[in-house]
């Protein structure tokens, strides 16, 4: 079972966190000003103190060498940001130690020597922030890392310095997403030490109404203090949507649910799904989904999906490159035909009750 | 709108780019924005790096002539010059922070917000101020030396003395050397 399946995240407004720790070692270059060598050698190196340390978490993990792929794998591992985008430019020498569900991923000398990385479905920074700590705390025993009291973790870019944390959280925000004074809202976060943006590195169409908050600073607020405010300026999001969620429901029922049908209808049976299409017929489903608007048979991880029809996911799956966008679409209605299950013909309410 | 490269796909990607303090805006379509390895931008680390780019450049180079010889500035253990510091918004080691610390630090309070960790430590770190009881005193007031010494190493760099500062400097290592071997 992959993270995003647990605990049936599809039914939040908050779809996923995500906690990120920057590490670098005191005693070795950071990557970027290492030879090819001794980077290559480190990597190795800290892959087996990796393999051999027990995190006590029950995963297993495989290692991968990221100048062992191929470019578009390596682009497939950033669409589920289990690589940050510069791994894709910069792979000479460095590492993936990735756990089966993909939800702990540790990168070695990329932009760090060490990235770890932990992910789960809906909103719980704690039981995150528990598991990393303890992931770091086992790393720390490789190598002394580079770090002092004023300044903290010595990251290789001042963004991080401090913590060395991001903290991220998805949200589905279709109806916030519809206010007229949402670019406003996303620039208010600045005022929070916070951002907004959208997912998947997407403009604002293209994004599904799925939208990233993260932490900006990093230096002179502590993990806790990060999850604090995360957690605060999440919680009111949350219930701005909710509350115009209730009342769009409770008035529309039936437009709602009209919109959902249609949405599917379209997912299913299309010959060719453009992305920005996709990802806003996908939002649909999802929020009558949230909403119990529409029930499948199975179970059904829309954000799966979200993640799936992005371009190079979609090559890894049917080991093709799709030269024309034509292609890639087709490919894209084909995925989404196969992975989308039947609905229960009379909604979700009749099932609820 | 339409691709600015191609002119023939719509532009669907925005890319906004601070450079030398300068906002630029380009729409380019999906295709051309990969092709050009645009992609990289969207990284937030490369997209913020710009950014404090954008903030260093600026800053501490009242004149021209400060800012080369600023840029002559190198880290002794990875070869870094603050030049390339500024340039590439990176740090080449964690020597670098010693190098470039007093250079940068009104910078990274600008950009953070503060410019003093608070939160965790590693597992095993040793803060230099927690020795053997009565060695205390002593690192306490080479802590304070350095403490003293980076002011004054501070001060020349804003009036430009880089050859007292360089001084300065290889006398903090010296004392940080002591400290850390002490321990
Ligand atoms: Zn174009
Ligand atoms: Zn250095």
């Amino acid at each position: 079972m992959m993270w995003y399946e647990e605990n049936n995240g599809d039914s939040q407004i908050a779809v996923a966190s995500r906690i990120r720790l920057d590490r670098n070692f005191r005693d070795y270059r950071f990557p970027e000003r290492m030879e090819k060598e001794e980077r290559s050698s480190l990597t190795d190196d800290l892959m087996r103190r990796l393999s051999g340390t027990d995190f006590g978490d029950g995963r297993s993990f495989r290692s991968i060498r990221l100048d062992n792929i191929s470019r578009p794998e390596r682009e497939a591992l950033a669409e589920r940001m289990l690589i940050g985008k510069s791994c894709l430019e910069h792979s000479e020498g460095g590492g993936l130690y990735l756990s089966r569900d993909e939800a702990v991923s540790i990168t070695v000398n990329s932009v760090s020597h060490i990235r770890l990385q932990i992910s789960r479905s809906g909103m719980d920074f704690r039981s995150l922030w528990g598991a990393i700590d303890r992931l770091d705390d086992k790393v720390a025993g490789f190598y002394p890392y580079a770090f002092d009291e004023k300044f903290g973790y010595r990251t290789t870019y001042p963004t991080n310095v401090g913590t060395g944390m991001k903290a991220f959280l998805v949200l589905h925000l279709p109806l916030l997403d519809s206010v007229e004074k949402f670019p406003e809202i996303m620039d208010e976060m600045g005022r929070y030490g916070l951002r907004l943006t959208p997912a998947f590195g997407k403009n604002r169409e293209q994004c599904g109404n799925l939208y990233v908050l993260m932490n900006r600073k990093t230096l002179g607020v502590s993990e806790h203090d990060i999850m604090d405010i995360m957690e605060n300026v999440a919680g009111q999001l949350i219930s701005q949507e909710k509350s115009m969620r209730e009342n769009s429901v409770k008035h529309h029922r039936l437009h709602t649910e009209d919109l959902c049908y249609k949405a599917y209808g379209t997912l299913r049976y299309a010959r060719l799904m453009p992305w920005k299409t996709a990802m806003t017929l996908l939002s649909k489903l999802r929020l009558g989904q949230e909403e119990g608007v529409i029930s499948f048979e199975r179970y059904c991880c829309i954000y799966e999906l979200m993640t799936g029809i992005q371009r190079y996911s979609l090559e890894e799956r049917y080991h093709k490159s799709y030269e024309s966008e034509e292609e890639l679409d087709h490919a894209r209605a084909e995925y989404l035909k196969e992975k989308l299950p039947r609905l229960k013909e009379d909604g979700g309410d009749s099932e609820e009750t | 709108m339409l691709c600015e490269k191609c002119n023939t796909r719509e532009a669907t990607v925005l890319i906004r780019e601070i450079i030398n303090g300068n906002a630029t805006e380009r729409h380019l379509c999906g295709q051309c924005a990969q092709e050009n390895g645009i992609g990289a931008l969207f990284d937030a680390d490369s997209a913020f790096g710009r950014l404090l780019s954008g903030i260093l450049g600026k800053s501490l180079t009242g004149t021209a002539r400060q800012e080369d010889e600023a840029d002559d500035i190198t880290c002794p253990c990875c070869g870094m010059t603050y030049g390339e510091f500024v340039k590439e918004s990176r740090f080449g080691c964690s020597e670098c922070y010693d190098t470039f610390g007093l250079l940068i630090q009104d910078n990274i309070k600008k950009l953070q917000g503060s410019d003093r960790h608070v939160g965790k430590h590693p597992k095993n770190f040793t803060p230099i101020r927690a020795a053997v009881p009565h060695e205390a005193e002593r690192q306490m007031s080479a802590r304070e030396e350095l403490e003293i010494l980076s002011e004054r190493q501070r001060e020349a760099i804003l009036e430009e003395d880089y050859e007292e500062a360089a001084a300065l400097r290889d006398r903090i290592r010296a004392i940080r050397e002591k400290l850390e071997g002490g321990l």
